[in-house]
């Protein structure tokens, strides 16, 4: 049994690398997503953000020194001065500043891109400190009461770092949803099962054997993703390795189990790969993967509970030391996850008939 | 004519049967752009629409002054109290329950925070009052020594964009507590303070109109759909086609491979008609979508949009050997293309290697061309650009196209 067990691992692994469109699913889509939106979210979150401000002084504004003061002395801050309020308004709809100032005299105006909706909120907060710096400088207002900010968690996350893990989470999503809903109906449709049946191969050894495939795609993608992250963007990551490769077969598993519930609904490989691409369509926007849920409508939050993807995520994040969980809820979700995939997709796929 | 009409019926019958065309087609734009609207039209006005969670443990214990100032820290709490229980607050103010004590609720406020329950803690140290007393005296009278007035604490989760707003949020209300005081006690000329006024670039070249995330992204939703149907639509019913030998099969009826383009070419454009009118109509009676589609230069830039991306889904089948790599190259284009083109999102900040990328990409120029024709934001790209990028992809995508397209999957043209 176990020679063959790995033999059939063999095969449907060298299957599975001959595949152009699954290997593309399962290692390279991750990587794009990781490389589009890495990409975005760099400067999120980060220390050293540079922040490009165009100023803008009306001729006949007479008191200006106090604002050059202020903007000369804060750090973080590129300043460039433009000659009107319509060229101000045109580097920022273009992109060439992030931020248009224009001081009157007694108010600021700050001029902002609508579109650049992830970053507008810290724009405003350095606009808010130009602000008080300037009131500070030109009143001699007392501070009575100061802030202090303090953080808790990791200091030294960005917003890549919050993203990263839900990457790997998405590259586990594909290799998982798609070993069931694609390749075991692929197998099916293509009368492989049927075949196979006919030799003194069982099921549990296939299915053994295709779960195996499966782990070790995921273990590749989230390789790859972790070794893009590492040498592409730099991040310095703090990962429990004890915890986070079990979890990954964890979320492997959970997620053929979504893969199993696909194949009662679908009626061919070509169906189910439809519905399990919709499916991951539809996690990826609300799992909180590529921004908070918190965002959304709470209707739509209570929806992002339900999704396997969502958990997923977050376990992988508690296991790279990203986000806190309680040590006891975090091994209850996981035992939970991986207990009722594996008896979903074993009861789907052993008691299915194989010969159809 | 009527093998060419034959072809597009055919097509037309395949989609109506099929359940799962029918979803991506029709369904799943209206999807994605309800999500897309849904939150990222609520980053802009985050505080306006977001529910921010904010623990706040006050552990002042002294509350009457003894003289005729008022009382900082009741002041404080009093307003965000006011706040929460404004109807559709921005704010759930968390506040000790009555049996636990100070300590074991900062604890648990804390515990809370690092989990994601809260957006931040605001304590309000003991002694504060007191703190600040004695920094309004040494202010007034100069024999009284300044210790530095008081201190709030503002817990934030680090890294979380929404914890980091809620923390602005609670300095600027510190912050006005401030200039209260200030001004209470005469210590600064209230002309001197300064008025701080946020703008966002006007989108239609002096017109005023109101920046509105649902008309940024519409036209974003039609390229989407466009490049669907040219990298996926086309790719499978030509590459895949193809392979299968039906392509062959057609041939041999007789039917010309022109007249199998034609009838392909036919529904695309009307299943392209049929979706952009569906999103036009949602986009318009869910979100107030307000944009001039049907005026003559938007329309260019549909079909102008509609036939380079179906060049490259051309492109793709010409090059590619087998369906496998047809497919496989049109999904690895496909993402990069939507994301990198600024079809939801600006990319025209994104860091060098990937900019390269971002002006290349034609669906950039096409989708901010687009906008600006709409005027729902201004192109960030020169006009010229806008249509020479996309028409150098487009007669490339064609000459390569026909130069190496082989109807034949055995090599015969």
């Amino acid at each position: 049994m176990a020679i063959r067990y790995f033999i059939l691992t063999k095969t449907l692994l060298v299957s599975f690398l001959r595949d152009r469109q699954n290997l593309f699913l399962t290692l390279a889509l991750p990587l794009v997503f990781l490389f589009i939106f890495g990409s975005l979210f760099q400067n999120e979150g980060q220390q050293e953000r540079i922040t490009r401000v165009a100023v803008f002084v009306p001729p006949e504004t007479t008191s200006d020194k106090d604002l050059w003061h202020v903007l000369d002395s804060t750090t973080g801050l590129r300043l460039d001065i433009v000659e009107s309020e319509a060229t101000l308004e045109e580097w920022v709809s273009g992109f060439k500043t992030d931020i248009g100032l224009i001081w009157d005299g007694s108010a600021l105006r700050i001029y902002t891109n609508p579109t650049r909706m992830q970053d507008n909120s810290y724009f405003h907060q350095v606009a808010s400190g130009i602000r008080s710096a300037l009131e500070y400088q030109r009143t001699g207002l007392v501070r009575f009461i100061q802030v202090q900010n303090r953080q808790v968690g990791n200091q030294s996350l960005g917003g890549l770092d919050y993203l990263f893990p839900g990457i790997i989470a998405l590259g586990v999503l594909s290799s998982g949803l798609f070993a069931i809903s694609s390749s075991f109906m692929h197998y099916k449709d293509k009368k492989v099962l049927k075949r196979l049946m006919a030799t003194s191969m069982s099921k549990v050894t296939f299915l053994a054997a295709l779960m195996t495939t499966r782990m070790v795609a995921s273990i590749m993608s989230t390789f790859m993703v972790l070794a893009a992250g590492i040498f592409v963007f730099r991040l310095t990551l703090t990962i429990n390795w004890v915890l986070f490769l079990p979890y990954i077969l964890v979320g492997t598993v959970t997620m053929m189990g979504l893969g199993a519930l696909v194949t009662l609904i679908a009626k061919t490989a070509e169906n189910a790969i439809q519905i399990s691409t919709i499916l991951m369509t539809i996690m990826m926007f609300f799992s909180g993967i590529y921004f908070p849920v918190e965002f959304l409508p709470s209707y739509f939050q209570r929806v992002s509970a339900f999704l396997p993807l969502s958990h997923v995520a977050k376990g992988i994040r508690y296991t790279m030391g990203i986000e806190a969980m309680d040590g006891v809820h975090f091994f209850l979700q996981a035992a939970l996850l991986l207990v009722a995939s594996s008896a979903l997709t074993w009861f789907v796929t052993l008691k299915s008939r194989w010969n159809d | 004519m009527k093998s060419v009409f034959s072809i597009f019926w055919q097509f037309i019958r395949c989609e109506q049967r099929d359940r799962y065309s029918l979803f991506w087609n029709f369904a799943f734009p209206l999807i994605v752009m309800t999500i897309l609207v849904l939150v990222f039209g609520n980053m802009n006005t985050a505080e306006n629409t977001v529910v921010f969670q904010v623990g706040l443990v006050n552990q002042e214990t002294e509350l009457a002054s003894g003289n005729e100032l008022p009382v900082p820290s009741q002041i404080m709490e009093d307003l965000l109290v006011e706040i929460s229980h404004g109807e559709r607050s921005w704010l759930q103010l968390h506040q000790i329950s009555q049996g636990q004590t100070i300590e074991s609720f900062l604890s648990s406020e804390l515990h809370q925070l690092e989990r994601g329950n809260r957006h931040a803690v605001l304590v309000i140290p003991d002694a504060l009052n007191e703190s600040i007393y004695q920094e309004v005296m040494s202010v007034l009278s100069p024999q009284v020594q300044s210790h530095g007035g008081g201190e709030v604490v503002i817990y934030s989760q680090s890294g979380n964009q929404m914890s980091a707003i809620s923390v602005d949020i609670l300095s600027q209300i510190v912050s006005g507590i401030n200039s209260q005081i200030n001004t209470e006690i005469g210590l600064i000329d209230t002309a001197q303070m300064v008025d701080l006024h946020y703008y966002q670039v006007e989108t239609d070249g002096g017109r005023s109109i109101p920046f509105n995330f649902a008309n940024y992204l519409m036209p974003g939703i039609f390229l989407m759909v466009f490049l669907s149907s040219g990298l996926e639509l086309v790719v499978e019913r030509l590459a895949l086609y193809r392979e299968r030998g039906i392509l062959r099969r057609y041939f041999a009826a007789p039917l010309q491979p022109a007249q199998y383009g034609l009838g392909l070419l036919m529904h695309i454009m009307v299943l392209s008609i049929l979706q952009v009118l569906l999103v036009y109509g949602f986009g318009v009676s869910v979100f107030g979508v307000s944009i001039p589609l049907f005026t003559p230069l938007p329309l260019f830039y549909l079909l102008f949009s509609l036939t380079t991306l179906l060049s490259l889904g051309w492109l793709i089948a010409a090059v590619s050997k087998t369906a496998n790599s047809a497919l496989t190259l049109a999904n690895a284009l496909l993402y990069p293309l939507m994301f990198l083109g600024g079809l939801y999102f600006p990319v025209m900040d994104m860091p060098l290697p990937i900019q390269l990328f971002v002006q290349g990409n034609p669906v950039t120029y096409l989708v901010n061309g687009f906008r600006d024709s709409l005027g729902v934001f201004p192109s960030p790209t020169p006009a010229l650009l806008n249509l020479l990028v996309p028409s150098l992809w487009l007669v490339t995508a064609l000459a390569l196209g026909f130069s190496r397209f082989k109807w034949d999957a055995k090599g015969g043209n």
